[in-house]
C-alpha cells in the first residue's frame, strides 16, 4: 500500500513537467506585452529593455522553460508581473477560501446526496423516488450562476439571512456552498441511487435478507459499501473540478478563490501567476485521485490486494 | 411424524410489463421433521421460486406472492409479523444459494460473514461469536485461519462450504438447498453433498433440497416431489417413485437419464418445451406434451390422487382413474423402471 502511494507520488513528476511545459508554450505563444503590464502605462524604451532582461524574456524559449523548471524545483515560482509579489504567496493566500468553498460543497453534495439517492433505490419509482430524481434534473439543468443570482436574491436581498458577497466567516460560506453543489448534489443524487440499485439486486444481497438481518442493516451494511465506488469516483472528480476555482460561482459571491484570481491572471497575461495557479490544480487534482485510489481499497478488499 | 412445514396453495406471479408469469400455481407440500425432501424440476418449473416464498425472499417488483399458507411451527409465515420473520430466517430455516460465486458480501471476510448471523440469533458478544464462526469453519473443513479472508481469495467449492457454514451456524430446523451443487464440478459435488449429509444426520435438520438432479435426490433424499410448470405432479417416497413412476413427466424424465445396465444409442427426450408461464394451458399444465392425454387432459385440471396400495405416493394425473386405461402407460408403470 505505502508503495503504491509512493509509486503515485512520482507520477507527480512528469505530469508536472508536461502540465507546466504545455502552459508554458501556450503563454509564450499568445500575443501581448507582459513587460508593458509590468510597468504600466507610461514608460521609456529603455525601462522596457531593462526589465524585459531583468525578467530573461529575451532568452530563447528552451533557456526561459529550464529557468522556471530550475527555479521551480527550489520552491521559487516567481513574482506576478501585476502586484511583483511572489507567486506562492498571491496563491496561499487565496487557495484557503477555495478550498473551504470546494469542502463545503462537497460536504452538502454529499451530506443531501447520498441519501436521496439511497431512498430513491429503496424505494425505486416511489413519490420519493421521482421527487429526488426531480431534485437531481433541476440540478444539473440549472446554469450555477443562475442558482447563484436567485439564492442572493432570495435568502440576502430579500429574507437577510445570508450575507450576499465576501468571505467573512461561516455565514458567508451557505450560499456559495450551496450553489457550488448544486451540480455535484445531482451527480450524487444519480450515481448513488443507479449504483445501489444495481447492488440491491444481487445475490448477496438477498443472502443478508436470508440470514434475518434488518433492512436498514442490509442497506447500510451490506449494499452501501459495495455501492461507494461509483459514488466516491464522482464525489472526487467534482471536487477536484472545485478545487481548481469554480469561476462563475466565485465572480458571483465575490469569494477570494483561486478561480477568479486564474481568469484575472490569464486576462493580464501574467504568466508567472498562471502557471502557478496550474501547477497548483494538477497537484490538488493528482492527490485527489489518489485518494479516491486509496479509499477504493478501503472500500474493497478485492482492490486492495491490486494495490500490493 | 409430526409436520415441520406446511405449504398450502401457495400462488406466486412475477408481474411485469403488462404480462404475469405463473411461476408457482396452487403448491402444496409438506416437510417433517428430520426429513429430506428432494424438490425436482427443470429450469422454470418454479422450484426457486417456491423456496424463496418460504422466507419472503421473492424479489418485489416484479414477484408477488398470491395467495396460500405456509405454516411453521404453527404460526403462518406469510401472515406474521416482519420481526417474527426475521427471526425465523437464518435461524430456525436458513436457504444455501444456487450459485457460491455471487452469494457471500465480496467486501466483508468469510468469518465475518458468518459471525454476523450467529451474533444476530443467539444474542452473544462478538468473541464469541467469532469463536462459533471459527468452529463452524472448521466443521466444513476450512481452517479456522482463513477466518479474515475475503470470498474472492476462495474458489467456488470453498465459497459453497462457506455459504453451508453460515446456514447452519444457527442450528436451523430447516434448511432450504437451491441447487447447492449444479455450480461446482463433480468432485467438489460429491465432497458438499457429502458435507451436507453428514451435518444433516449430526444436527437433524429437515432439508429441502431443490435440484434437476435425480442422482442427487437418490443420494440425499427421502422423499422426492417432481415439479412442473409451478406444481407438483407426482410425489412420494425415494422408493416409491424412482422404482414406480407414474406421471407421465416422471416417466419421461427418468427416460431421458442414461443408464448404465441398459445399452443405447439415444436418450428418449420428453418432446416440446415447458409451456409458457404466462399463458398456461386450459387443462393439465403437461398435456400438451404428454404421450398418453386425452380430450378431457386439454380442457380441465386434474386433482391430487393417491396411488392405491401405495403408503405416500401422490399424483396429479388422470391417467389412474380413466374408466378404459391406456395400456401402455399401464404397462409403463406397473413395468417400473
Amino acid at each position: 500500500m505505502y508503495k503504491f502511494i509512493l509509486k503515485r507520488l512520482f507520477m507527480l513528476i512528469p505530469v508536472l513537467l508536461g502540465v507546466s511545459f504545455i502552459v508554458f508554450t501556450i503563454m509564450s505563444l499568445t500575443p501581448g506585452d507582459p513587460v508593458q503590464l509590468y510597468l504600466g502605462d507610461n514608460y521609456s524604451q529603455e525601462a522596457h529593455d531593462q526589465i524585459s532582461e531583468e525578467l530573461g524574456l529575451n532568452d530563447p524559449f528552451l533557456i526561459r522553460y529550464a529557468k522556471y523548471v530550475f527555479n521551480a524545483l527550489q520552491g521559487d515560482l516567481g513574482n506576478t508581473y501585476s502586484t511583483k509579489r511572489p507567486v506562492t504567496t498571491e496563491i496561499f493566500a487565496r487557495f484557503p477560501a477555495t478550498v473551504r468553498l470546494a469542502g463545503a460543497a462537497l460536504f452538502f453534495a454529499i451530506a443531501v446526496g447520498m441519501p436521496l439517492g439511497i431512498v430513491s433505490a429503496v424505494k425505486q419509482y416511489s413519490l420519493t423516488d421521482n421527487a429526488s430524481m426531480l431534485v437531481a434534473l433541476l440540478g444539473v439543468s440549472m446554469p450555477n450562476f443562475w442558482l447563484g443570482i436567485m439564492l442572493i436574491l432570495l435568502l440576502a436581498a430579500n429574507l437577510g439571512i445570508f450575507p450576499a458577497s465576501g468571505d467573512a466567516g461561516f455565514k458567508s460560506l451557505v450560499l456559495p456552498a450551496i450553489t457550488l453543489s448544486a451540480n455535484s448534489l445531482a451527480t450524487i443524487t444519480r450515481m448513488t441511487r443507479s449504483s445501489m440499485l444495481e447492488i440491491i439486486r444481487q445475490d448477496y444481497i438477498r443472502t443478508a435478507r436470508a440470514k434475518g438481518l434488518r433492512e436498514s442493516v442490509v442497506v447500510f451494511r451490506h449494499a452501501l459499501r459495495n455501492a461507494m465506488i461509483p459514488i466516491i469516483t464522482s464525489a472526487g472528480l467534482q471536487f477536484g473540478f472545485a478545487l481548481g476555482g469554480a469561476v462563475l460561482v466565485e465572480t458571483v459571491f465575490s469569494w477570494p478563490g483561486i478561480g477568479r484570481l486564474l481568469v484575472d491572471a490569464i486576462k493580464l497575461k501574467d504568466t508567472p501567476l498562471v502557471l502557478g495557479l496550474v501547477l497548483v490544480m494538477a497537484v490538488s487534482f493528482t492527490v485527489i485521485n489518489l485518494i479516491i485510489d486509496i479509499l477504493y481499497a478501503f472500500f474493497d478488499p478485492r482492490v486492495k490486494a491490486q494495490y500490493k | 411424524m409430526e409436520n415441520l412445514l406446511e405449504i398450502k396453495n401457495l400462488t406466486v406471479e412475477y408481474h411485469t410489463q403488462g404480462e404475469i408469469v405463473h411461476a408457482v400455481n396452487g403448491l402444496s407440500l409438506n416437510l417433517r421433521q428430520g426429513e429430506s425432501l428432494g424438490l425436482v424440476g427443470e429450469t422454470g418449473a418454479g422450484k426457486t421460486t417456491t423456496a424463496l416464498s418460504i422466507l419472503q425472499l421473492v424479489a418485489d417488483p416484479p414477484g408477488k406472492i398470491m395467495g396460500g399458507e405456509i405454516f411453521f411451527d404453527g404460526v403462518d409465515l406469510l401472515k406474521t409479523k416482519k420481526s417474527l420473520l426475521r427471526s425465523v430466517r437464518g435461524n430456525k430455516i436458513s436457504m444455501i444459494f444456487q450459485d457460491p460465486m455471487t452469494s457471500l458480501n465480496p467486501v466483508y471476510s468469510v468469518g465475518f460473514q458468518i459471525a454476523e448471523v450467529i451474533q444476530l440469533h443467539e444474542n452473544c458478544s462478538k468473541e464469541e461469536a467469532r469463536r462459533k464462526a471459527e468452529e463452524m469453519l472448521e466443521m466444513v473443513g476450512i481452517p479456522k485461519e482463513r477466518y479474515e479472508e475475503y470470498p474472492h481469495q476462495f474458489s467456488g467449492g470453498m465459497k459453497q462450504r462457506v455459504v453451508i457454514a453460515m446456514s447452519v451456524a444457527c442450528s436451523p430446523q430447516i434448511i432450504l438447498a437451491d441447487e447447492p451443487t449444479t455450480a461446482l464440478d463433480v468432485t467438489i459435488q460429491a465432497q458438499v453433498l457429502e458435507l451436507m449429509n453428514d451435518l444433516k444426520e449430526k444436527l437433524h435438520t429437515s432439508l429441502l433440497l431443490i435440484t434437476h438432479d435425480l442422482g442427487v435426490v437418490a443420494q440425499v433424499c427421502d422423499r422426492v416431489a417432481i415439479m412442473y410448470s409451478g406444481e407438483i405432479v407426482e410425489q412420494g417416497t425415494i422408493p416409491e417413485v424412482f422404482d414406480h413412476p407414474a406421471h407421465p413427466y416422471t416417466i419421461g424424465l427418468f427416460g431421458s437419464i442414461p443408464t448404465l445396465s441398459m445399452e443405447s444409442t439415444k436418450l428418449t427426450p420428453i418432446e416440446g418445451q415447458m409451456p409458457d408461464p404466462t399463458e398456461l394451458p386450459a387443462g393439465c399444465n403437461f398435456s400438451p406434451r404428454c404421450p398418453y392425454a386425452r380430450a378431457e387432459c386439454h380442457s380441465k385440471k386434474p386433482g391430487v390422487t393417491r396411488i392405491p396400495g401405495e403408503a405416500t405416493h401422490e399424483l396429479r394425473c388422470f391417467a389412474l382413474g380413466w374408466e378404459q386405461p391406456d395400456e401402455t402407460l399401464m404397462e409403463v408403470i406397473k413395468r417400473g423402471r
